[in-house]
């Protein structure tokens, strides 16, 4: 009654009835009349999500852009996402910053009004260059540049970073998805490895999608293609997802990965050892390799090459001289010792874990580790080969993958590489139908050392030690660490615990938001508040932006001028991107508002700084630009194109330049011929697609032993010692970092394997096809928003039936979840698609923060219960605890739901 | 006119008005606020206009069949309040119908449109009639000549149950596709709008025995006849493993019948009778709700399986829906007291 | 020709897509999308699947909104499509309650998209054929149907799930699959003769 009577006052305070006056939203501009009747179409680039390479076709009508859609060319061919779909409302958002802010509230916190002044972008960015100037001056290291997913427009921040000669470039996203330690030492590649879809029969995906579960456009074609043609998927998760749906769902505990990985290797080395690939074993991995008592290669005292046992000549020889026999299995004895080969110490250490074992510890029954194991080396069909385009490959379609929900643990690299090693079992390693590297192809990646095994490439080669250290983010203590935001809190936190000679004073992001991305994110807004001066190039008014001293607005991803090599880098491979080469190019709409393109402001910057001319400026810096991802195949400046290093350029004559340079066109097509055909498209042979093609045969080899770890964990012990330093965290006992870096992996328990009894359930987190990895302002955007608003799914905690039923909970009740390090409160949602140890919440929505849009600011923040303590992460990788162990209770349904969830 | 009757009448007066604003927003600014969705496209106005509307056709074709019945002897001034009150049910439901439309302007697009067929129109047209119909007995032309009264009777009969199809009608393309709906829902939308003018006619028969002497049976039969097409729904709906949701209706129906069959058989007092009219009167307007917006008519289709991710609808009256209805039912107070103000102070 | 769409359900993975496309297309007003994609879970644990499934308007060939509408302003063209003219219709919503594919919406209010905003360039330029009052619904990308594209539902779909052809030739790639998968249109049964076919999966 009370709801009628309010209603029914309402009606009469209509502002049609009255005068009201309410908050006032943002007056848009009229469209402009001169442009009516005006049809164009732009080339577009999508940047909704993390992959960011779906070329599209930007329709303006009267100057107003009204449809994006996929072109049909590489490589989506004309289909598109729902966030491609909807960038038009990422353009036009009111949330957006509209021209630059400097803070006058010296208090910092995510709820305080950081009463914004408006300025000119002359203020802004002289501002902004007298402190970078000064802090270079003092120590150019003490210049953290912070960038995300939402800053991969950019083709100068790393010149800029060049230019200030500062080791400190801190990524928000990749703690949390630190998964990149296996593929850069098995395959040399960044960031991941993945099978192939083109020839794939039996895949198995942990951890991960393959791009239906978060919808990407490219992930999605390829598997709905091998589905079609009859591949099996096998899909290891807690939940039955929309992938798990379309293949066989095997329901795991969450945190417990490792154990399945364990128990399936085990089967594989113990019940079907006959049934691998031998060869590949013997001629393209260190497995025959010699160990000495302490784990290293026995080398030749003459050429020092590491040495294998010849069966023919019965002793120790270096491992390629001709005509031998090497042994795979067994221990010989050497002068007076019993040596092992490399092969039979990793077999030693997978006895224990029996598919029993296993069992007790993931819940998959002994019986389907058993199971999937003979599938996975039947399918393999090791001893066949496939032709394409007359080269002969070693045909081995199977492929096992996994990513951050696999490895986001204390155990993530020893997951990683236990999958490598099953993959290296039946051979299938850069070969058809199996596992890939993601990248560039070419003969450099898998070239052999002396050691006649690959370099490690990427992030297995370790970050250099320097001691006082200089990395913010604590690299020389975790040399193969991805990003490190976390540990950077502490390190500023507490700067003379890790012995820095320097202080951070000026922060410099774009495109990032580590309190909203990260984990507990009190710890990121109190660093922030530490810091002397903090600039973020923004788009819009997010939590991080909330903590800044100055904004620079940026344009949205639609009116960025964008010119991009594309480079396959995720979920799978076939066809529609195999071999392709390509530069893609996003012509920019007209901008709304009063920002500037990131470049521009990188550009800006450096030149009032005075970091723009001569040698080590920013003009060399972009001479000398070379990609981390895919080096000199992506666009680095070659003769005769170089810049002078003491003028200025416009960036398009920059962006013709590099054009030109580009090794796969054809020296002459610049930026006017990109316009014109709207992409620059080559395609290399297929074969050589696959990295077997450059070193066939016996001409590498991978890492089956991982003296790598070996390696770099001795190297660190001994820097540590010869400074005489404890390791930062762990000055009792550095155990539990030392226990990571062994050569052969063993089961580690994660950090929230021992919680307390109360907290009986694991909470785990996925991706949701509507806002995907949350770039670009997709929970903001209203009509994604609608999309999740509708689906109960979105915001609630998911139970199983029959754990909901003995904790007392329905579908709708509100419950408190706590883990060790946060907690969240949301309506339960009791679905059959959980596994019962489990609780569910997905995607990234909350906290919010003042002036963000009301859409920020609602739902579970599950990051909340993410810790940054660097004993629950993996000293490895430095990847953070994804699926903490947590309790429920219920709570009473909270009376203001606007503003705590959506229903 | 009593002191109570000016009591009821400016009671009546400012609800109508403080409903009236309702009906007027709704006019004025359309359907922006409300408890209707998508989901549930007819709500309460459709429910308060069907039940209106077919009380005014009830006791319009219940007068009508009583002057066929008892010619020149039927009770005129009775009637002629009979016929004001029909005007302001008939009037009532227009309102509540053309609140409801999206567009009230273009109402005459229904007459213009060139669909003869369309349930719609034919509802339209007949309620257009109908509302002549009963101005012309309300303001009394004809009541003196026996042939005028007859012709008015026969014309008005024929009109009002046209009328009363029309309204089952609407679902019936629905319904020939064996679209949830029982066999009976035609039958009772005819029954239950001649039960509902009946209960009427009756009450205000009460001073006058010779019509109420005819009147009451007919209601008795009429309330039979309406429970036992209610129950026959429900066991035809059991056959066909359908729900039929009339409980409420069977409920109140039943205990009007056996009111009026204790009435028949004990002739005690007046009020057990009256008691059964006005539960009628409720009953139809329960039934309206159920038959008309909750399960039968508004549903979610059923996928291969039931879409059990999707958040099941609810329909929660808004108080413009509220203030609707009871601006309605004002009105049908508020017209024939305004009838009887004027006869008796104008001439 | 008689226009027709074919939605494979085995390769939906109830992404959406189809859902916003549809929304840039026609800009329809917030809260309303012409194409549903409907999601329901399928079996006991660990026995269970997620399913979905698309629905845009049927444009059925016996369409019952036709049949009750008043004033003639649903109408059904040559080529199969069911549209709304949003000058006839008086919003009765008889229509809607006639329609068992939910495909029908009624403009209660237009807002922005935006809660609390006033309306962006977008929605001023391309929102001006909606009347508040009226009933709307997929018109099955009619104009860009008839200018030689496919509707922007089966131009999107990133699993390859949609496809659009005509139904009235027999030798047309949609027929040729709905003949040979034993595609079947959504509740045949109650006569209204979609025009949309669906590979069970």
């Amino acid at each position: 009654m009370a709801d009628i009577a309010k209603q029914y006052a309402d009606l009469l305070k209509d502002k049609k009835s009255a005068d009201v006056v309410l908050a006032s939203p943002y007056k848009w501009e009229k469209v402009d009349p001169s442009k009516a009747g005006e049809k164009k179409t732009l080339f577009g680039i999508c940047r909704h999500c993390m992959q960011g390479d779906c070329s599209t076709l930007v329709h303006m009508e009267d100057g107003v852009v009204v449809k994006v859609e996929g072109n049909n060319i590489p490589p989506n061919f004309g289909s598109l996402c729902p966030r491609g779909n909807a960038a038009i409302m990422s353009m036009y958002n009111p949330y957006r910053v509209k021209t630059p802010l400097m803070r006058t509230n010296p208090e910092k916190g995510l709820d305080v009004d950081p009463m914004w002044k408006e300025i000119t972008w002359d203020e802004a960015l002289d501002i902004t260059a007298a402190k970078l100037k000064e802090a270079y001056e003092y120590d150019p290291r003490s210049i953290v540049i912070n960038e995300g997913w939402g800053m991969k427009d950019t083709l100068l921040r790393g010149p800029f970073q060049y230019a200030f000669k500062t080791p400190n470039m801190v990524g928000s996203h990749g703690s949390l998805c630190a998964v990149h330690y296996g593929t850069g030492l098995i395959h040399g590649q960044f960031p991941v490895s993945l099978p192939d879809l083109e020839y794939c029969n039996y895949h198995i995906t942990m951890g991960r999608s393959l791009g239906v579960n978060f919808a990407t456009t490219g992930g999605s074609r390829k598997l709905s293609r091998a589905l079609e043609r009859g591949m099996r998927l096998i899909v290891i998760d807690p939940r039955c997802s929309h992938e798990a749906s379309k293949g066989e769902w095997v329901p795991i505990r969450p945190g417990s990965d490792l154990a399945f990985l364990l128990g399936m290797a085990n089967v594989m080395f113990f019940e079907l050892g006959d049934k691998l690939d031998i060869n590949f074993l013997k001629t393209r991995t260190n497995s025959c390799y010699l160990l000495t008592q302490d784990g290293w290669y026995l080398r030749d005292p003459e050429t020092n090459k590491p040495m294998v046992w010849d069966k023919i000549s019965q002793k120790a020889v270096p491992f390629d001289t001709k005509g031998i026999e090497p042994a795979l299995d067994g221990k010989f004895k050497v002068d007076t010792q019993l040596l092992a080969t490399g092969f039979t110490t990793v077999r030693a250490g997978f006895a224990e874990y029996t598919p029993e074992w296993a069992e007790e510890k993931c819940t998959v029954p002994a019986e389907t580790i058993r199971r999937i194991a003979r599938e996975f080396v039947e399918y393999a069909q090791v001893g066949s080969t496939i032709e394409i385009e007359g080269f002969t490959f070693p045909f081995r379609p199977v492929c096992l993958n996994m990513e951050r929900n696999v490895m986001s643990h204390r155990y993530g690299v020893y997951a990683d590489l236990v999958g490598k090693l099953i993959n290296m079992m039946v051979g299938a390693i850069e070969v058809p139908g199996a596992c890939l590297g993601s990248g560039y192809k070419g003969p450099s990646v898998l070239a052999p050392t002396e050691d006649g095994t690959m370099a490690p490439g990427c992030e297995s080669k370790p970050c250099a030690w320097t001691f006082p250290p200089d990395h913010i983010g604590l690299q020389e203590f975790f040399p193969h660490a991805h990003t490190t935001p976390h540990l950077v809190t502490y390190a500023i936190e507490d700067p003379d615990r890790f012995h820095f000679d320097y202080k951070v004073k000026v922060w410099i992001g774009g495109g990032v938001n580590m309190v909203r991305t990260n984990g507990q994110p009190e710890r990121f807004v109190n660093m922030f508040r530490q810091i002397p001066f903090h600039a973020d190039i923004v788009c819009h008014l997010d939590e991080q932006a909330a903590l800044a001293d100055i904004l620079l607005p940026e344009h949205s991803f639609l009116e960025r001028v964008r010119v991009m090599p594309f480079f396959p880098s995720h979920q799978s491979f076939d066809r529609d991107v195999m071999g392709l080469q390509m530069i893609q190019l996003r012509q920019p709409a007209p901008k709304l508002f009063n920002t500037k393109h990131c470049d521009e402001i990188w550009y800006e910057l450096a030149k009032r700084a005075g970091r723009l001319f001569g040698e080590g400026g920013l003009n060399d810096g972009i001479n000398k630009f070379d990609c981390h991802l895919i080096h000199d195949q992506g666009m680095s400046m070659r003769a005769p194109h170089f810049l002078e290093l003491d003028r200025e350029y416009d960036y398009y004559d920059i962006i013709d330049r590099w054009l030109k340079s580009w090794m796969f066109g054809d020296g002459v097509s610049g930026w006017k011929e990109l316009n014109e055909k709207g992409a620059f498209i080559n395609w290399q042979p297929k074969k050589t697609f696959y990295h077997y093609y450059h070193w066939p045969e016996d001409k590498t080899k991978h890492e089956f032993y991982f003296i790598n770890l070996l390696k770099v964990g001795t190297a660190l012990k001994g820097h540590l010692e010869e400074n005489n330093i404890p390791f930062p965290f762990f000055e009792d006992d550095a155990t539990p970092v030392w226990e990571c870096f062994e050569p052969v992996p063993h089961w580690v328990t994660s950090s929230e394997w021992n919680a307390p009894e109360e907290f009986d359930l694991w909470a785990f987190n996925w991706k949701p096809p509507y806002v995907s990895s949350d770039v670009g302002n997709v929970v903001g955007n209203p009509w994604l928003a609608e999309l999740y608003m509708a689906d109960p799914v979105e915001g609630a905690a998911c139970l199983n039936p029959v754990t909901a039923a003995k904790k007392g909970l329905k579908t709708g009740d509100w419950v408190r979840i706590t883990a060790m390090h946060g907690e969240i409160e949301c309506p339960i949602l009791v679905s059959e698609r959980f596994h019962p140890d489990s609780i569910g919440i997905s995607g990234t929505y909350g906290p919010g923060n003042h002036g963000a849009g009301p859409l920020m600011k609602r739902g579970p923040h599950y990051n909340r219960m993410v810790p940054t303590d660097p004993r629950t992460m993996d000293p490895v990788s430095g990847s953070q605890e994804i699926a903490p162990k947590v309790k429920v209770e219920k709570i009473p349904t909270p009376k203001n739901l606007e503003k705590k969830g959506r229903r | 006119m009593t002191p109570l009757s000016w009591g009821i009448f400016i009671v009546a007066a400012v609800v109508f008005i403080i409903g009236g604003l309702t009906i007027l927003y709704h006019l004025v600014f359309g359907l922006d606020k409300t408890g209707l969705t998508d989901k549930y496209p007819w709500g309460l106005n459709i429910q308060g206009f069907y039940a209106l509307s077919s009380f005014g056709t009830g006791l319009l074709a219940m007068m009508s069949a009583l002057v066929i019945f008892m010619g020149a002897a039927f009770p005129v001034e009775i009637f002629r309040l009979g016929a004001s009150i029909a005007l302001a049910l008939l009037l009532a439901g227009i309102f509540l119908m053309g609140a409801d439309l999206g567009k009230p302007t273009r109402a005459m697009k229904i007459a213009t449109g060139g669909r003869p067929n369309s349930p719609l129109f034919i509802d339209f047209v007949t309620l257009i009639v109908l509302v002549i119909l009963s101005l012309i007995l309300t303001c009394g032309l004809g009541t003196g000549s026996a042939m005028g009264m007859k012709a008015w009777a026969y014309i008005t009969l024929l009109i009002a149950v046209l009328c009363m199809s029309a309204h089952t009608m609407l679902i019936a393309p629905r319904l020939a596709a064996g679209f949830k709906g029982s066999p009976f829902f035609a039958m009772e939308t005819v029954i239950l709008a001649l039960w509902g003018g009946t209960a009427i006619l009756a009450v205000m028969t009460k001073n006058d025995a010779a019509s109420n002497e005819i009147v009451l049976p007919i209601l008795t039969v009429l309330s039979a006849i309406a429970l036992i097409l209610a129950l026959s729904a429900k066991i035809a709906g059991s056959l066909a493993d359908k729900k039929v949701h009339n409980g409420a209706f069977v409920g109140l129906a039943l205990i009007a019948l056996i009111l009026m069959i204790v009435w028949d058989l004990t002739a005690a007092s007046p009020i057990i009778w009256i008691v059964a009219a006005v539960l009628a009167v409720i009953a139809v307007f329960v039934e309206k709700c159920e038959s008309l917006l909750i399960q039968q008519m508004h549903f979610m289709t059923d996928g291969p399986h039931q879409y059990d991710l999707e958040t099941k609808p609810s329909y929660k009256p808004h108080a413009t829906e509220i203030g609707n209805l009871l601006c309605g039912i004002a009105f049908v107070v508020v017209l024939p007291y305004v009838v009887i103000i004027i006869r008796t102070f104008l001439f | 020709m008689r226009f027709g769409m074919l939605i494979n359900l085995k390769k939906c993975i109830g992404c959406n897509a189809c859902t916003v496309a549809c929304k840039s297309q026609n800009a329809t007003p917030a809260g309303i999308n012409f194409n549903k994609v409907k999601k329901y879970e399928v079996g006991t644990y660990p026995s269970v699947k997620l399913k979905h499934m698309p629905m845009p308007c049927m444009h059925c060939a016996n369409p019952t909104c036709m049949a009750v509408c008043p004033t003639g302003a649903t109408q059904r063209s040559e080529d199969g499509f069911v549209t709304v003219d949003a000058n006839k219709c008086i919003g009765c919503r008889a229509c809607m309650t006639g329609c068992p594919y939910d495909a029908r919406h009624f403009l209660f209010d237009i807002k922005p998209y935006y809660e609390g905003q006033d309306f962006t360039p977008f929605e001023q330029l391309k929102q001006k054929d909606y009347q508040k009052g009226t009933v709307i619904k997929c018109n099955g990308c009619m104009d860009r149907v008839r200018a030689g594209l496919e509707p922007a539902c089966v131009h999107t779909c990133i699993a390859g799930a949609r496809f659009f052809g005509d139904l009235d030739d027999p030798n047309s790639e949609i027929n040729h699959m709905i003949n040979s998968q034993g595609a079947t249109p959504f509740h045949p049964e109650l006569g209204t003769q979609p025009s949309v076919y669906y590979i069970q999966g």
